[in-house]
């Protein structure tokens, strides 16, 4: 009997890791076929494991609505521009302090270290931020983000692993600080650069914080401050705020049902990405835990 | 001055992130005298009348304080007793798969949810369990569990249990990365010798893999100690609604609530608020560093 049970442990344990794998991607499949789903149909309940009656009104409906789509197009400003800029920062200040030479190396790196471990808080910030003109300021999206301590320390260690050869020759041609950085460290750097553009690149997609802290007016909240204010009413108000935004608002779709859809939309580039975000994400983790 | 024009493009690389610093940082952490200021919007940061511990005092006889810091506790703590252990047996089921594609394909899945915002994962739970159509209660009301659909986001005393459930849901898969890699790390000759000792699963597990990984487990529970009163600002703020608000409401979303709707009266208050959390934190982590030290574990610092 002893033996029988041990040998049943791996087919349990696998049943169990299986129910636990269903349970992480049932929920995203469940929203995408209802999203997919005639709007009118899907209000009769009942659909669970696929399309009863395919639609594409509801995805129509959010691409004839202008302030879903400006919402839209404020989240992709933030997500490329606030990265990219995001990224040359990042790059230009971590070659900088591994000059050994460069006289306020020790003082730049306590200068970045500090606020790892101090914040002033919410209200501080957004005293300050409000005396900068950056409420109800697109910008508030790039500025506050523009440099984060972890990702400069994590291009700095890489930087610091390149073999110094390839730096020492270009001077001994002549070449400049100017000159290394965009013709050697940068083209050198791709791996790192791409490991900090997908974390700043996911926290500018995801983050809902900055447009509901920040921007008193609603015309300037990024995708995922609309959904959230829709999944925090209800039905009746949501289908008033919709038709509000879109005059030609016709009953073919439901609340509930174009909120399926733009969670899929807002879901979808995570997934599409994933591959990458997996793979750098687990290293950036591990090489978090190690420096901790 | 030879010297830092040679420099000129290094000083020039690294001003934006001094400015950047300067403005983002220490000039909030110089904000934080608001906290002891009746802070006047008109007459700034510098100009405001100071009223020393005033704040302080005010919020400890706030009601809406002592709720709130009670839930965070509550709610911390909560998720510590329960999904702490619970990530660790997860890491070792996952560590026990022998199959190395599978153990891969689950861990991979198992990350997924980790990278939607809480925006997205409250709207697909609200939709997973709404009264109408929603896909749980369907289930549990076909199985004949309950007769009429359960309003699951509504009901105050269902409101820590979903929280805990989504809160596993989320984050369990990607916290568990950090135990698999330390078990991962244990000599497999350990195991061998356990076997032709004639250990068994649960025995090699209880005493090969645990003690592998309890440096692990110290370090991250001093962390997540540390913690303790951050409850999770993001997943409070996107899963709550009106009727479990007297639950919901932690230290940070009552902080962001002062700003949002007292205006700047409760700059000061609200401050105040987020001083008294940090320095808590700061308290808890270095008691948990001292004791894990007393315990001849790793420390942090």
């Amino acid at each position: 009997m002893k033996t029988r049970k041990l040998e049943a442990f791996p087919i349990l344990n696998g049943l169990f890791m299986l129910a636990f794998a269903f349970l992480c991607l049932y929920p995203f499949y469940y929203v995408l076929i209802v999203s997919f789903n005639d709007p009118l149909d899907a209000q009769r309940g009942g659909i669970y494991l696929w399309i009863r009656s395919f639609s594409i009104e509801n995805y129509k409906a959010i691409f004839k609505t202008a302030e879903l789509l400006h919402a839209y197009q404020i989240t992709l400003f933030r997500v490329f521009v606030g990265s990219f800029l995001h990224l040359l920062l990042t790059a230009m200040f971590a070659f900088a302090i591994t000059k050994r030479h460069f006289v306020f190396r020790k003082f730049l790196n306590w200068w970045i270290l500090i606020p790892m471990y101090f914040s002033g808080g919410i209200i501080p910030t957004y005293v300050i931020l409000d005396m900068l003109g950056l409420v109800n300021n697109l910008l508030v999206y790039v500025l506050p983000h523009l440099l984060v301590t972890f990702h400069i320390l994590i291009m700095r260690t890489y930087l610091n692993e390149l073999p110094p050869a390839l730096e020492e020759s270009a001077v001994i041609d002549g070449a400049g600080d100017l000159a290394v950085f965009w013709k050697i460290v940068i083209p050198l750097s791709a791996p790192v650069l791409a490991t900090i553009a997908l974390f700043i690149g996911v926290f500018h997609w995801n983050d809902w914080f900055t447009g509901f802290t920040y921007m008193t007016s609603e015309k300037l909240w990024s995708a995922q401050n609309v959904l959230l204010k829709i999944i925090q009413t209800n039905e009746a108000s949501n289908i008033a705020y919709i038709s509000r935004m879109n005059s030609s608002f016709k009953p073919t779709v439901t609340a509930e049902s174009v909120k399926m859809a733009m969670l899929v939309i807002t879901t979808v580039p995570v997934i599409v990405a994933y591959p990458f975000l997996q793979k750098y994400f687990v290293k950036g983790m591990m090489l978090g835990s190690v420096k901790g | 001055m030879n010297k830092l024009y040679r420099q000129r493009w290094l000083i020039a690389f690294t001003l934006p992130g001094f400015l950047f610093f300067l403005f983002f940082s220490y000039f909030p952490m110089y904000g934080i005298i608001i906290s002891f200021q009746d802070y006047d919007v008109f007459r700034g940061v510098l100009g405001s009348a100071f009223v020393g511990f005033d704040n302080f005092r005010t919020l400890f006889d706030m009601p809406d304080f002592t709720n709130a810091l009670k839930n965070t506790i509550l709610i911390s703590l909560l998720k510590l007793l329960l999904l702490f252990p619970a990530t660790i047996v997860f890491a070792l089921l996952i560590n026990e798969i022998g199959t190395s594609w599978f153990k891969k394909l689950i861990q991979t899945t198992s990350y997924l949810p980790y990278f939607v915002s809480w925006v997205i994962a409250a709207g697909i739970w609200y939709k997973l369990l709404s009264i109408d159509g929603g896909v749980v209660n369907g289930l549990l009301m076909s199985l004949g569990v309950i007769d009429e659909p359960f309003y699951f986001v509504a009901e105050p005393d269902a409101f820590y249990p979903l929280i805990i459930f989504t809160e596993a849901w989320k984050s369990m898969g990607f916290s568990a990365i950090i135990f698999i890699a330390a078990l991962s790390a244990i000599d497999p000759q350990l195991y061998e010798a356990a076997k032709v000792d004639g250990a068994n699963r649960f025995k090699q597990i209880w005493h090969i893999s645990l003690p592998g990984i309890k440096n692990t487990i110290v370090l991250l529970f001093i962390l997540n100690v540390s913690g303790l009163m951050r409850a999770g600002q993001d997943q409070m703020w996107t899963m709550s609604n009106v009727t479990v608000q007297s639950k919901a409401e932690i230290l940070d979303t009552l902080v962001l609530r002062y700003l949002k709707d007292m205006g700047m009266m409760g700059y000061s208050i609200g401050t105040a608020m987020g001083i008294f959390q940090a320095f808590i934190g700061l308290v808890l982590f270095l008691s948990c560093n001292y004791l894990a030290k007393a315990m001849k574990s790793d420390s942090i610092i």
